[in-house]
Order: structure tokens, then sequence, then C-alpha cells
């Protein structure tokens, strides 16, 4: 946007956080700034294979420290508007990590760690999220079978890995599948988030081979990754807030109108003050859903549903006030500030939208049932 | 090292102590609301006597310097007596009562001589003085520094007349801390002084006010050449403004919830009882819209404590705005109660505007409606926060003011003539 071309502005970091946020921001300046996420779009939204092992090769990518750190630098992937799928890395790693097979850990977790390999995640179609469920496996004699359709899977067609929970009989099953498989088409979709391509993926009698299978057959628990995930998805729109409030507030400063800075009105700084208010809160609310996933409080799941409510609606109001007070400019496509609007918005609704966040909550305090929960 | 009891071995003094004098709390109990019932000067009298029993033992200002009254301990002693008293019920002051020792009292640390402070900080802690603000003026009140209530000096001390409002609890009150206009040949910050003012001395009338709940709380008070002796100043004559921001600071603090003790996020516990009682009564409980309503305030309500404990962290390490964070705690409070109050209506319906006699429960969510703009307008604006996030925390510039480098007296001639020629 027209603000950026100007010195990047100090930023005050948590002392704890501070080594960490700026190896990340040195990474992602170096080989992610936005004229390559732009020219990463424009060619169609492919994926950035030297970005991704570079950043893998600086241990930014499936990250294996702890989920405070990698708070951290979703934070950062958040503000640089990275388009990469590091919250998909991330939880491959964490799941092949904790119950994957001894062939999952010697064959694809090495080349996933190392970048050379990435995953999707078909993260729409989860049984018992968001409602629905199309996805299921059958037992015939000589494999498991796969059928059925993931929407709006990110990145699936460069993907090497699709990993996908299906349902199996009474349980849920999950399992990491070679793109490659027969059987699979991923049709490209449009989407309000330009930066990163979307597929539906069907999958048309898939056979699965044993290796595919991640943790025991029909006892999925998917909560600890849906948790996990949405930590860090509410960390990248506080990454992504936060720069649209600090360009917001550094144009109100310098853009004069009726003799004087724009910020001096108070129906202009009001407005950016309340979205100042909207990422403290956000962030606050990050926080608590980290440290309630991270200590297994019994509340965990509540907290991280109140999380990702609060921080999709205030992402999206954060959006609109930097959106007014940019005015006209905003509108203009060369203008980044519609990238992150876009983001912003489309991970509103990314892992459970604020409503379907606020009906579990009800379903949590049996307020209602968990049918119409979903 | 010191002779201070260990913190474990205060708890239990604490403990056996508070077993022996205090009345323990019920388990369940029964839902209150501000201007519910009215607090007597009799009952505020026993109230007195009990926190008076609660300083004799040792328990009041337990990190106050020991020299104004206090025990001299550490936070983490305070935190385990409050742990401890959880369970009974303490002496319940009122407004004043916290307003004396989280606002006024702190200022006198900060500001008071010594001799003031030894006058008047152990008799606080004890309930001997119960203490208010006396800020506003009824023309003055987010524009604090333009008070008109003046004091001029007389006679070893000063002639303060004025008016005062919005004082709460000030009809039980002994005390008030009261902004005065010293000078008003110099701008306006620059002429006002802090005094101690007896609500009892001659000249001084202090008048309840009747209140949107129906309920007498906060007063006025009329000022007809109270004679306040110099002693009982608080501050540099001229250097009112600088006491009124630790005042405005400790008032933030105590309406929007203390940041710089060390905090502890609890969980969310259950579900907006408010809400959910209201949807009850409204036959509305398995509604899905409703559900998005309540979830939707009892995720603010978390909000704003998860926010406080940030805030805190933030302080802690140093962040630029240091105090000045506070704002967001009171602005956050100021915006997510009235919404909750205006959810419950919305959810209410007609059950919420509407009840039998003696429904005390029916009767507190309506007071709790129309308390729930209490944090917004007291101790500072919504809009007077927003100014002041946006100018110490965002760096925004100042809105131009036209009572800069004038005279008081100047700036108030002209308040009166646009007064007079609409």
């Amino acid at each position: 946007m027209t603000v950026a071309v100007q010195p990047k502005p100090p930023r005050w970091l948590e002392p704890d956080k501070r080594e960490l946020t700026l190896a990340t921001e040195a990474i992602l300046d170096e080989t992610m700034p936005l004229s390559r996420v732009r020219a990463l779009t424009d060619a169609g939204g492919g994926l950035d294979r030297a970005f991704v092992q570079r950043a893998s090769a600086a241990g930014l990518f499936a990250w294996p420290g702890s989920l405070a750190d990698a708070a951290v630098i979703a934070e950062e992937w958040g503000r640089a508007l990275a388009p990469e799928p590091w919250i998909e890395a991330h939880i491959v790693r964490d799941l092949l990590t904790q119950i994957g097979s001894d062939t999952q850990r010697e064959q694809a977790l090495p080349d996933l760690i190392n970048g050379t390999r990435v995953a999707a995640w078909a993260s729409g179609d989860l049984p018992g999220y968001w409602g629905r469920e199309r996805l299921g496996v059958t037992s015939t004699s000589a494999a498991l079978v796969l059928n059925g359709k993931a929407s709006s899977v990110q990145h699936a067609a460069d993907a090497d890995y699709i990993l996908l929970a299906a349902r199996d009989g009474d349980g849920v099953s999950q399992f990491l599948v070679p793109s490659t498989s027969a059987g699979i088409r991923c049709e490209r979709r449009e989407g309000l988030d330009i930066t990163r391509p979307r597929y539906d993926v069907t999958f048309d009698n898939v056979a699965l081979l044993p290796d595919a299978l991640i943790g025991a057959r029909g006892m999925a628990d998917l909560e600890r990754q849906v948790q996990h995930a949405i930590v860090l998805v509410t960390s990248q729109t506080v990454g992504a807030m936060r720069l649209l409030l600090d360009r917001a507030v550094a144009y109100a400063k310098t853009r004069f109108a009726f003799g004087r800075p724009i910020g001096s009105f108070q129906a202009v700084k009001h407005l950016l003050v309340e979205a100042s208010l909207g990422v403290e809160t956000s962030a606050a609310m990050r926080d608590a859903a980290l440290n309630a996933v991270v200590a297994g409080q019994v509340d965990a799941a509540e907290i991280v549903s109140m999380a990702k409510s609060c921080v999709a609606r205030n992402g999206i109001e954060v959006a609109h006030a930097a959106w007014q007070v940019f005015g006209g400019i905003a509108y203009m496509w060369e203008d980044d500030f519609h990238l992150y609007l876009r983001r912003i918005t489309a991970d509103a609704a990314f892992l459970g939208s604020a409503d379907w966040h606020h009906a579990r909550i009800a379903a949590l305090h049996a307020l209602s049932t968990p049918e119409s929960a979903a | 090292m010191n002779n201070y009891p260990n913190v474990d071995e205060f708890r239990l003094s604490a403990r056996a102590w508070l077993a022996q004098n205090l009345e323990r709390r019920p388990e369940t109990e029964e839902r209150s609301a501000r201007g519910l019932t009215h607090r007597t000067v009799e009952d505020i009298a026993v109230h007195r006597a009990l926190q008076r029993r609660v300083y004799e033992a040792g328990f009041a200002g337990i990190t106050w310097p020991v020299e104004y009254g206090g025990r001299g301990l550490t936070p983490e002693h305070e935190a385990a007596f409050r742990e401890e008293a959880a369970v009974f019920r303490m002496p319940d002051l009122g407004i004043a009562g916290i307003v004396s020792i989280e606002v006024c009292a702190e200022v006198m640390l900060k500001h008071a001589t010594e001799d003031f402070k030894h006058r008047h900080l152990p008799r606080m802690l004890a309930a001997d003085e119960i203490w208010v603000e006396f800020f506003s003026d009824p023309a003055a009140g987010s524009d604090l520094a333009g008070v008109v209530t003046t004091a001029v000096r007389h006679e070893g001390g000063w002639l303060l007349n004025g008016t005062k409002v919005w004082s709460s609890g000030a009809y039980y009150a002994d005390y008030g801390l009261c902004l005065a206009r010293t000078d008003w040949d110099v701008p306006k910050h620059k002429g006002l002084t802090w005094f101690a003012v007896s609500t009892s001395q001659p000249g001084v009338t202090v008048e309840p006010l009747r209140e949107i709940t129906g309920d007498v709380e906060f007063c006025r008070e009329i000022f007809v050449d109270a004679f306040i002796p110099d002693e009982e100043r608080i501050g540099e004559v001229g250097s009112g403004w600088e006491v009124a921001t630790t005042a405005l600071y400790f008032e933030r603090e105590a309406s929007s919830g203390r940041l710089t003790s060390a905090q502890v996020l609890a969980g969310p516990g259950a579900l907006a009882p408010d809400l959910v009682e209201l949807a009850r009564r409204a036959g509305r409980i398995d509604d899905p819209h409703v559900h998005q309503l309540i979830v939707k305030s009892h995720t603010d309500d978390f909000a704003v404590r998860a926010l406080g404990v940030r805030l805190a962290r933030l302080m802690q390490a140093g962040h630029p705005a240091g105090a000045g964070l506070i704002s967001y705690s009171k602005l956050a409070q100021g915006l997510v109660q009235p919404a909750h109050a205006k959810a419950a209506m919305a959810i209410g319906g007609e059950a919420a505007v509407c009840w039998d006699v003696g429904d005390r429960l029916g009767l507190t969510f309506a007071l709790d409606y129309l308390n729930s703009r209490v944090t917004s307008i007291a101790g500072g604006t919504n809009e007077i926060q927003r100014n002041a996030i946006g100018e110490r925390v965002l760096g925004l510039p100042r809105e131009p003011v036209m009572d800069k480098n004038k005279s008081f007296r100047e700036v108030h001639e002209l308040a009166l003539q646009a007064k007079e020629q609409p």
C-alpha cells in the first residue's frame, strides 16, 4: 500500500518473544516479501517450494518446538501474508511425531520436515466438526477404499500429501494420502483469499495403503489438532490485524486533511483505538487459548472456541476500520490492503465460524444438544 | 533478614482469626446489584466496627508501610489473606470504602506530607475515616481541569466555595479529596490544588441525590466559605493536575480491576447465568439465536478478563505505554457491560422489563441494565479513554485545543458568553 514503501516503524516486542519474532521476520522479509506473495498470486497461487525449503532449513517450517513458539512464528507468518501451508505442516508433523507409525516416521516425516514434501489438510470436512461429513472408507478384501469429496482444500493440487479424516464404520479414521494416488481429482475453485489456491478434492474409490492410516483405525481424536490449528490460525490473524493497525495508525499521522493530520480528528482516532483494542483483545484470547491447551485445562475446548470467535469477529472489524481510515487508496488493486482483508475474512471462516463456535460452546454447557450445535 | 512472618505462617494466623471473628458466607449467595439495598449510615457503622477489628488484628493495609498503620508485608501476604478471606463476610463499606482505600489513600501515599499521612492513613485503614472524591464540578466532568470550585488564601488556610457532584457515598463519608482552583490567571491545568475537606465542618453541605436506579448513593456538596487549614492541603499549590493524574490512574484501576498485581486467568465458569435465566423466563432457552447472544456475551465477558491478564504482563515486560495500558481495560469494560445489558433485554423481552412484585431476581436484572453505563461514564468516559489510548499508546496527534495558553479566567468567560448567546 502507499505507506508500505516508507521505512518500517520500530515495533515493541515482548522480550521473551523478541528473538524468534525477529528471526522469522528476517527470513520472511528476505524470501517472502509482499512483492513475492503478489507474484505467486499472479502466477495462479502455486507453492513456492524453494521458500518452503529455505524456511524449513531455518527450522521455521513444520516447527518442532513448543506450541507457544509456534504461535510466535505464526503471528509473523500472518503479518507477512505468506501463503504456504504452514499450519498444515505443523499439524502433520505433530500428528506423525505423536502417533505416527514407524514407516510414517521414517519415510514421510523427514521429507515433510526438510520441506521437500508438503501436505495439504482437508480441514473443512472433519467428521463431527462444522457439519460437513462426506468422506468415508470401506473395507474390501484387498484394501481400505476411500470415497467422497473434500471442499476448499488449500494447496491440494500442489501438495504431496493430503491429510484427511473419514467416517469409518462407527468411528473416524485419519489418513495421510499421497496426492498422486489413483482416483484423486482436484478441481480448482475461486475464493476471496486469492493468495492461497483452494481445490475441491474428489476421492473415487481410492485404495489406501496400510501406511496411510495415522493412529488406530476408527479411533481418530481430532480435537487436539483442531485446538492446535485454531491457536495457530488465530495467531496468524493477530499478526495480520496488527500489521493493518500499524499501517493505518502511521497513515493517520501523516495524511493531512483540513490542515491537520487525520489522526487528530476524534472520529478517526477513536476508530483506530477501537481497532487496537480489538487487536489486544484478540491477542489476549489467543494467549488464553494457548495456555489452556498447553496446560491441558478441562475447559480448553471452550476457551479455544471463544478465542476463535473473538479473533474472527475482531479481525474483520479491525480490517474494516483500517479500510475506512485508508479510504479510497484501499480500493486500489495495487494496494496491499485488500490482500489482508481477503486473508483475514477467509480465515474467520476457516476451522469454524464464530457462530459455529458459539453453538459449540452452548453445547459444551448443555444448553443445546450437540446435533443442533452442528 | 527481617522478622516478618513468612507467607504460610501469615496465612495460618489469618485463617484462625477469620474463623473466630467473622461470619462465613453462605454457599450460594443471593445475587445482588448496585442499588438493590440502600446503605444506611447505621448499616455502615456496623461495618466500620467490623473493619476496626480487622485493622486491630493486623489484617488491614497488609502491604502498606508500618508507619502509616500498615503491616509492611508483601503482595504475596496480601494475596494469601484475600484467599483465606474469600469465604467470609468481610466488612463492606460500600463504594466509598473502595474509593477511600484504592484511590484516596493511594493519592496521599504519593503526594501528601508525612504529617498528613500519619494523621489520616491509619484512621482510614481502621475505617474511622472514610474518604470520597470531590472531583467533578457540575460543569466540569470529562474536562476535569476546568473546575470552578475555588479556594482562596485566608488566615493560615483557605476558604473554599463552589459545588461538587457525583461523589459516591459522600453521605456516610468523613472526608472528601477536593480539587479546587487556586489561580484563575494561569492556564487551566496550572491553577489547581487539592484539599482535604471534612464533610461535617461548617460551610459544607452534603446533599444525597436520587439516581437512575431509584436509590440514593451519590451526592452533591455545596461549599460556602468552608475553611481548610493549610496542613490539609495535598501536594504543592498549583500542582493539582499532577496529583489528579495519580487519582485518575487509581480511579481507572479501581473501576477496571488492578493490573499491577500478578494475575492468573480464572476459567470462563458458568455460562452467563443472568442471560440463561432470562432466556428461561422468556421461554427461549432452546432458541439457537438466543444461544448465539448468550455465548457471545459470555465470550466477551471472558475476553475482558483475558485482556486484563495480558495487559498486566505487557506492563511487567516493559511495554512503552506502561501504566497507560490500563485505559484498554477500562474501555473494554465500558463497551462490554452495556452490550451485555442490552443482550439481556433482547433475550428477556417482556420477561426482562416486567416481573412479579417481590421478585428480587427480576429486579436485579433491571438494576443491572440501569447500572450498565457506570463504567462507560464514571472514572473517565469511554471517549476520554479513547483519547488517552490514541494519544499515549498509539501516538496519534492531539485534537487542537482552544484553551491552551489562555488564562482560565478568559476561557471561562468565553464559555459563559457562549451560553448567553447561543
